[in-house]
């Protein structure tokens, strides 16, 4: 990994939290972790995150409601959530994407398949901020370096 | 980020499945083709290649992780992006269809926002990593132009001037006249490409924005010819501009006019002493053809490709040994493209080129 890429995990139960982010740490990423919404949106005050993955069914505040707080928030509009549903269920799918889910995987998932739509995600993500980046580099280093060329022009063309 | 139409192949043995699947697509302005089975999907890649493949897993005779691993074979196709399409019942397949070279998968029957988001996201993924390759290949032919093509004439004009400040050339001799003349011209060229590198560098990627309009071609191709006409008159070439006045053409000035002014510098380039430029005009159902026609050297058969080609650098030197950057036909291409309209280059052999745009008349 270039760069480090910061993955938030968000789930009730334990053990989930420990399979995932296991299997995570494994594949390079940096991990933080959460027992619940309130708990994770503390977290992304603080930490620099480019990836959640958020379960659905938590007691008190469900996942839903984490993501809209998320998406309404500045800071965090921009960070890919990934959601993790307990069955097929096709309702809770929908509603995920509506309310501005990038991607889904039904427990219980098998390594391969997280493992794929995470990285897509933080690529995604990462390219995003690539350029971004970029535009902003163009407009000051590469114009000051093209700019220095043209000023060299300059000198010697008194007409330019 | 994506902003062109982009092409779609699904392919599935199940012909109500492609049905259903090719609408859903096609109601979001996907350009869809459809296969039946793996080997008609791999001969339809070597006509089209699309920018992503949906791969039913579950087909007689080649099953779609077959089709996958010869797709991922190919070096051509392998930056495609494929996803399987499984039965729910398929899903312990799922890691085979990972390690054969797909990105993701999606199970049947799936939900209609869930086959776009991941497509979407597919789609975007692959246009972004082109997009960052192209960047990458225009950075280091910017790096190569300017080692090449503006260090060694600044090296040139330094050394010179560093003679003549140390006195080694009289300065009132006939050769100092002539020295002075070729670090003039060396002078005036490095900075016309340098014009040209800054022009081509502002105006690549997406965010060119063109303002096309109606535009009098023979007021723009006057121009061009105003500008250029000491390049010309130093070498007693004679341009002729046969285009009425009356001619208009609906493009981007700018750019047209980065054309034009390229092609007749080029002309003026290739065309040895004594020798005529003429600038014809027609008129072709929507397009009107600007010709540049010259009695010059004319391009090497092995070689017309290689000039239109980013990822070549080939540059080569005028008649009385001009600098040139291998560059202006890149951008000239990229420009006339822009702006809908076509380029084509005639050569017969010993009589010199001719270069034909053809712009719309209309928007």
């Amino acid at each position: 990994m270039e760069e480090d890429i910061n993955i938030l995990i968000v789930d009730d139960n334990q053990e989930n939290l420990k399979v995932v982010s296991n299997f995570l740490k494994d594949k390079g990423y940096n991990i933080a972790l959460s027992l619940d919404g309130p708990g994770a949106l503390k977290i992304l005050e603080t930490d620099k995150i480019d990836l959640i993955l958020l379960d659905i069914m938590m007691p008190g505040m469900n996942g839903f409601e984490v993501c809209e707080k998320i998406r309404s928030n500045e800071n965090t509009i921009d960070i890919p959530i990934i959601f993790l549903t307990a069955k097929n269920d096709t309702d809770d799918v929908v509603k995920g994407f509506q309310i501005g889910g990038v991607d889904y995987i039904t427990k219980p998932f098998k390594k391969e398949e997280l493992y794929a739509r995470v990285s897509t995600h933080v690529q995604l993500k990462r390219i995003r901020d690539w350029f971004r980046n970029e535009a902003e580099r163009n407009l000051n280093s590469k114009y000051a370096f093209m700019r220095n060329l043209l000023d060299m022009g300059k000198i010697i063309d008194p007409n330019e | 980020m994506t902003t062109q139409t982009q092409h779609i192949l699904v392919v599935d043995d199940n012909l109500e499945n492609l049905r259903v699947t090719a609408s859903i697509l096609k109601e979001h302005n996907y350009l869809i083709s459809l296969a039946q089975d793996g080997p008609s999907a791999l001969k339809q890649l070597k006509s089209e290649k699309p920018s992503i493949i949906l791969l039913d897993v579950m087909m007689p005779g080649m099953n779609g992780f077959e089709v996958c691993k010869k797709i991922m074979e190919n070096t051509e196709w392998q930056d495609i992006p494929v996803i399987f399409l499984t039965a729910k019942t398929e899903t312990d397949d799922l890691v085979e269809g990972f390690n054969s070279g797909g990105v993701d998968y999606i199970t049947k029957p799936f939900n209609k926002d869930e086959l776009l988001i991941r497509v979407n996201n597919h789609l975007e993924l692959a246009d972004a990593k082109k997009q960052i390759i192209k960047l990458n290949k225009n950075r280091d032919k910017l790096y190569s132009i300017i080692a090449h093509d503006i260090r060694s004439p600044f090296a040139g004009i330094i050394q010179t001037l560093e003679a003549i400040s140390g006195g080694f050339i009289d300065t009132n001799s006939d050769e100092f006249t002539e020295i002075f003349q070729l670090l003039k011209q060396r002078t005036l060229e490095t900075s016309a490409l340098l014009n040209n590198l800054l022009e081509w560098t502002k105006r690549q990627g997406d965010s060119i924005t063109l303002a096309p309009g109606i535009v009098k071609i023979y007021t723009l191709l006057a121009e061009c010819v105003q500008l250029l006409k000491a390049n010309a008159e130093s070498k007693n070439i004679s341009i002729k501009l046969n285009v009425p006045k009356e001619g208009i053409a609906f493009c981007d000035e700018v750019t047209i006019h980065t054309v034009f002014g390229n092609l007749i510098s080029n002309a003026i380039k290739f065309t040895p002493t004594d020798g005529h430029i003429e600038i014809g005009y027609d008129v072709n159902a929507n397009y009107i053809e600007i010709s540049v026609i010259d009695t010059g050297i004319g391009i090497p058969e092995d070689i017309i490709d290689k000039i239109f080609t980013k990822d070549e650098h080939y540059t080569s030197r005028g008649t009385i040994n001009e600098q040139g950057s291998g560059l202006g036909l890149i951008m000239v291409k990229d420009f006339v493209n822009k702006n809908k309209g076509k380029l084509k280059v005639e050569r017969t052999p010993g009589k010199g080129t001719k270069i034909v745009i053809s712009l719309p008349i209309e928007e």
